[in-house]
């Protein structure tokens, strides 16, 4: 029974490499995602025989309550799952990582206390740091889920002193429980420990500006991976390990892909130098703007050949998806090329955009990455703008002194004409002003993009 | 559980090693189109973190005690991790999917 269950696990281990790699590849992703619950499933399975048959008398309430757990918290993760939008993915994301940190520091207040004052080195530092980490992500996760929907707005005065004092303090207490300083103490300094952690949590993500959440959610996965991995030492269980070090290089690549997509650093991003530029430098006021009405934008609309919409967050805030298939079924009849030209940070998450787009049922083939957009732009008649704002910024190629530059933009300004639909003249998330919008051949429709779009379509048809 | 795992923690740093060498090379090539399902796939598989609660739960005797409430606890908020997150990566996917099918 327990070879059973190591070949379960040797079994879970490979489904978890295939998965994952099938998950990386459009066609196969939905079994690749199969794969992983298979190889869930047969870890928690397989762990569950072992350690039951290990043990003198099977424990069968144990394995009975244990099942109703997972039970439990498998519906309720189905019904939170599905009850948020598609437009709210990355707060989805950021608040099971925030459960799954958590959970690890839960585990890790029980392994720490079971083993009281007695543990060794090696033990009660895993333990401890993975109260650390787990209560820090759990805390963190809950901050940018705020930040993401744009409910939080506290700002905590001398919060990187904040920060640095939680850290330090933190790794004081774990270095008092590893050398078994004040014993007597015990309950209390794991208390302790977990309000520091969840402190620096919430500091250490209110340091981080909003337009960089994605980053920081990458970072906070990074961790939870992290956290997995040296639990997996703690219990023994490679499966942990392996699982733990793939979700740890999955944070750490996808962090550094998204920092090169948006021209900065993890050191900016953490120590928020962006940040700070942002606020000095606030959009200023725009001279000359051009305003537009969806009537004009429909009667100019009909007269192209070529039409590229170039979605950002403002898409997803209105909902428009929906409206843009609208939009392009329309124009299809009429005999005109719209395609789209996805930002790879557009929205608040790499694909973010792409997730919204395929919901709303357009075609793969008919969305386009920055290389392959900007060339098509060139030779485009018209581009449509919902709701982005820096990734068109052309101070990124023309303004050395900008914040931004450098960074790889939607070079809308090759199309013959742009329209620009923005609810407001608002600066995006960089907090600075964007040239495009004053130049001689933009538009600007400021309106709600659901609204804009399905009225050009309602002129469309009459 | 020490006896059943034979895992030196020289065995545990082969592992980590080659885990990262497999983990960069699969997750280097993904095209940013699937960055957000992947990154809610791991995320998902990061909540392998109950198994550690399980062993937990299944070592101590049932009771109404701290350890056994908070581990229970524990697992109940992984599993939802792991649920919530295969669950999404799902509904995620299945867009993509849908519009294959029709084309």
């Amino acid at each position: 029974m327990i070879l059973g269950g190591n070949i379960g696990i040797l079994a879970a281990a490979f489904s978890f490499v295939i998965g994952m790699m099938m998950l990386g590849t459009p066609d196969k992703a939905e079994r690749g995602n199969r794969l992983l619950v298979f190889g869930m499933i047969l870890a928690l399975v397989s762990t569950i025989g072992i350690q039951s048959f290990t043990q003198v008398e099977i424990p069968w309430s144990n394995i009975g309550v244990l099942l109703t757990i997972i039970a439990i918290g498998t519906l309720i993760g189905l019904k939170v799952s599905y009850r948020f939008e598609l437009t709210k993915m990355p707060e989805l994301v950021s608040l099971f990582n925030g459960f799954g940190g958590a959970a690890a520091g839960l585990i890790g207040i029980v392994g720490i206390s079971s083993d009281e004052m007695h543990g060794d080195l090696v033990s009660t530092l895993i333990l401890s740091s993975s109260i650390f980490l787990g209560f820090m992500t759990f805390s963190g996760s809950y901050i940018a889920l705020l930040k993401l929907g744009g409910k939080y707005k506290m700002r905590i005065p001398n919060n990187r002193s904040l920060t640095f004092f939680t850290l330090a303090a933190s790794i004081l207490i774990i270095g008092l429980l590893v050398t078994h300083i004040g014993a007597e103490l015990f309950i209390l300094t794991l208390v302790g420990l977990v309000i520091l952690s969840l402190l620096h949590g919430v500091s250490f993500a209110s340091s981080i500006g909003g337009g960089d959440m994605p980053i920081l959610i990458s970072v906070l996965n990074g961790f939870t991976g992290a956290l997995t991995a040296i639990a997996g030492i703690y219990f023994g269980s490679t499966i942990m390990i392996l699982a733990g070090v793939f979700v740890t290089a999955t944070g750490i690549i996808l962090t550094f892909q998204m920092c090169t997509a948006m021209n900065t650093t993890l050191k900016k991003v953490i120590f928020g130098a962006t940040n700070l530029i942002a606020d000095s430098a606030a959009s200023e006021g725009y001279s000359s703007i051009h305003e537009t009405t969806s009537t004009k934008v429909a009667t100019d609309i009909i007269l192209m050949k070529k039409v590229v919409i170039v979605p950002g967050f403002g898409l997803a805030v209105a909902k428009a998806q929906k409206a843009c298939r609208e939009l392009k079924n329309t124009l299809e009849q009429a005999n005109i090329e719209m395609k789209f030209v996805i930002h790879p940070v557009a929205g608040r998450m790499p694909g973010h955009m792409n997730v919204l787009l395929a919901e709303a049922g357009i075609d793969y083939a008919d969305i386009l990455d920055l290389d392959k957009g900007n060339q098509y732009l060139e030779e485009a008649d018209l581009c449509l703008i919902i709701g982005a704002n820096d990734v068109v910024n052309t101070s990124a190629e023309d303004d050395q002194d900008s914040i931004i530059h450098g960074m790889p933009i939607v070079q809308t300004y090759k199309a013959k004409k742009v329209v620009v639909i923005k609810r407001g003249l608002g600066a995006g998330y960089a907090g600075i002003k964007n040239p495009l919008f004053e130049k001689e051949n933009t538009q600007l429709l400021l309106t709600d993009a659901k609204q804009a779009l399905e009225s050009i379509v309602d002129e469309l048809k009459q | 559980m020490q006896e059943t795992f034979i895992l030196t923690p020289l065995d545990g740093a082969y592992v980590i090693l080659l885990c990262i060498l497999i983990g960069i090379i699969i997750i280097k090539n993904v095209p940013p189109v699937l960055h957000t399902p992947l990154m809610s796939g791991a995320n998902a598989i990061s909540g392998i973190i109950i198994i550690g609660g399980a062993i937990q739960l299944l070592q101590h005797p049932m009771g109404f005690n701290a350890p056994t409430i908070l581990s229970a606890f524990g697992v109940l908020i992984g599993t939802i991790n792991v649920s919530g997150g295969f669950f999404v990566t799902h509904r995620m996917l299945k867009m993509f999917n849908q519009k294959k099918r029709k084309a």
